[in-house]
């Protein structure tokens, strides 16, 4: 359903993203690895219409590269922030809303007038956000503002937003990064379980290599902006230049990073 | 599984209650004092200027009532979408000189020429909106600024309804057919012009406040607030965030036009150099004295900034140092035309660094606080919640 092609993204004389070609399935959980500064969130911003890329990047045979981010967001796609895209001063229950906001009709003047269409479809999209929030356990914060809540409610929160537009596609950004394991492990639970109710195809962003290799279904290895490696966990787990760029090219952190890599698949 | 275990003790009767709640949030009126305070606030609409026989007051009451259409206005722009601008003044003048052109000089009765002072209003701030929201922050303040000398430049320029430098003069009808503002007869009892103009003006007002309210509760107004707080993020959830902004403008705009023609209303008199970088200081500061993005901020930022000057002015021999005349006198003080100035400066320093939320927060603590005086009980349901 998402097909990037040669993709190349340069800020001044800086390549950020080097002819960068991979697909994704429907249905695919499918993972982008690599050190700090590899491109990963620039290649986010591509396919959220952030930045402007050469190359192509399709959504189900549509175009998405010169459509601005709400044309994108029409398309189906979501995508959550490394450091929170959240509305710090609305409530749990209103950032989910504007979440829904293509679920939802209605402008300025057809509010101010009270149409009835409109707040017939504001209603069904409250009742909507309260189911949401019942599957990812957030109606006993539900009015509480963003900006009170501990940090991993909120990224919680911030998935819901994601998810409430009914998007085909998902993009999480790092949705672990700053959390313990305990809150990792329960965070995952409920990704995996949104991916199987709402049938999502998830793209996703992660550090943590353990979590990586254990729930993606394929990986997409980046460093400096170039792919240098793409397969399921257990062939990145083989490939050399992932090793040797995600942990140095030392023999003893080699060893160390294969035992890592063989106790996440094994674990 | 972690899932399910987790979710499950939260369908209790917490979730009932919750869900019922919902039906109501966009509704205008969410509580039944909601509703009783509506009814109040339309009945002394039209007792107020009939029971209130001082013609000083009932005039204040109007200037108020108009400073508050502008500024609900501004707070849509300013306060919601978070676009700030000091140009709100140019709209007010643009809606009084669409009302000499229409009600002065073409003489067309109140129901055409005071709907199309709001969309003039609006239609001018369409023409500009586009040039201001490409700017951020200082960037913003400091075009808007400009807009307020072109402005001028422009009405000083069209002197078929402007006047020119010396202003112009124009009695707009104020009769609905049925009822004339402008000459209010009740029971047998003939009412004053600025008696009927009261009520005219805050019927506005309340229409406005309605209309905002709405719009607040619903899609738009989070697009306004969502862009405010982070408008990336407002993009990406498919937020076409230049439209919001142009859109929050022509509001402004319009708002700010309706103002300008129940100003003409209200002076019959009205000249280009009232509508520059005076007016449009006061309007923020009204927005922000009285608490940007508020429903009752733009009223009570209304009544507290443009009231006291003129209160001071009406009642300065009973104020220590403040003198109407000093020169002569020979005392020191301060001079009674200044006191508006240092009003508007001392008000805003106090409310930036004691509140900045606003004059309205107090009301809303205050509110709260009678509330939960009302009913105990509630104030053990806020606690449980974890905010």
């Amino acid at each position: 359903m998402l097909n990037v092609e040669s993709l190349r993204l340069e800020f001044g004389g800086v390549v950020a993203l080097k002819d960068v070609d991979f697909s994704v399935e429907m249905g695919e959980l499918f993972a982008i690895l690599g050190p700090n500064g590899a491109g990963k969130t620039s290649l986010f911003n591509c396919l959220s219409g952030l930045v402007k890329p050469k190359g192509s990047i399709q959504v189900n045979g549509n175009e998405v590269i010169g459509k601005k981010p709400h044309e994108i967001a029409d398309m189906g796609i979501a995508r959550t922030f490394q450091n929170l895209g959240l509305f710090g001063s609305m409530t749990v229950a209103e950032n989910i809303l504007v979440g829904s906001h293509l679920q939802i009709q209605g402008g300025a003047f057809t509010a101010a007038i009270r149409w009835p269409s409109v707040f017939r479809s504001e209603r069904q999209a409250r009742r909507n956000a309260d189911e949401l929030m019942e599957l990812m356990n957030l109606l006993e914060v539900r009015d509480s503002v963003v900006d009170t809540l501990p940090y991993g409610i909120r990224k919680r929160v911030e998935i819901a937003k994601a998810v409430a537009s009914k998007p085909s596609l998902l993009l999480l950004d790092e949705p672990v990064a700053g959390m313990n394991h305990e809150e990792t492990e329960t965070f995952v639970e409920y990704v995996l379980e949104l991916k199987k109710q709402l049938g999502l195809t998830i793209v996703l962003i992660e550090h943590d290599v353990a979590m990586v290799m254990r729930i993606a279904d394929r990986i997409l290895a980046l460093d400096f902006g170039e792919v240098i490696g793409l397969g399921t966990p257990a062939e990145i787990q083989q490939n050399e230049r992932v090793i040797a760029a995600y942990l140095g090219a030392t023999d003893e952190s080699d060893a160390q990073t294969e035992l890592l890599m063989e106790g996440a698949i094994s674990e | 599984m972690a899932i399910t275990e987790t979710v499950k003790p939260v369908r209790t009767a917490h979730v009932q209650r919750e869900r019922s709640r919902t039906k109501d949030e966009s509704q205008l009126c969410v509580s039944k004092g909601q509703r009783i305070g509506l009814a109040v606030g339309f009945l002394l609409i039209f007792a107020v200027p009939l029971s209130v026989g001082n013609p000083f007051l009932i005039s204040l009451g109007v200037t108020i009532g108009i400073y508050a259409i502008a500024a609900i206005g501004l707070n849509v722009l300013s306060g919601y979408a978070g676009q700030i601008s000091l140009a709100q003044s140019v709209f007010v003048g643009v809606g009084a000189f669409a009302g000499v052109a229409l009600a002065g000089l073409a003489e067309l009765p109140l129901l055409v020429w005071l709907p199309a002072t709001f969309i003039i209003g609006g239609l001018a701030a369409a023409i500009v909106a586009p040039l201001t929201l490409r700017l951020k922050g200082v960037f913003q303040i400091v075009l808007s600024l400009g807009l307020i000398f072109v402005g001028t430049y422009i009405f000083v320029n069209s002197t078929v309804f402007t006047g020119g430098n010396s202003g112009i003069s124009a009695s707009p009808a104020l009769s609905l057919g049925f009822m004339d503002f402008g000459n209010l007869v009740v029971g047998g009892m003939a009412y004053g012009y600025q008696q009927g103009l009261f009520i005219l003006v805050w019927l506005c007002v309340a229409a406005s406040m309605i209309a905002v309210v709405n719009m607040h509760r619903t899609r738009f107004g989070r697009s306004m607030i969502a862009i405010r707080e982070a408008e990336t993020a407002a993009q990406i959830a498919g937020i076409n965030t230049n439209g919001v902004k142009v859109k929050a403008f022509i509001i402004a705009g319009a708002f700010g036009g309706l103002a300008g023609g129940l100003l003409l209303a209200q002076l019959r008199y009205v000249q280009t150099h009232q509508f520059g970088i005076n007016m449009g200081l006061e309007l923020l500061i009204i927005a922000v004295v009285g608490g940007l993005g508020t429903t009752w901020g733009p009223v009570i930022g209304a009544a507290i900034i443009s009231a006291i000057p003129v209160l001071a002015t009406q009642y300065a021999e009973y104020i220590p140092f403040l003198q109407e005349d000093f020169s002569q006198s020979g005392e020191i003080g301060i001079p009674v035309g200044q006191v508006g100035l240092l009003i508007y400066g001392l008000a805003l320093v106090l409310v930036m660094v004691f509140e900045p939320r606003g004059v309205s927060h107090w009301f809303k603590i205050g509110g709260e606080k009678l509330r939960s005086l009302g009913s105990g009980n509630r104030a053990v349901v806020d606690v449980r919640k974890p905010s």
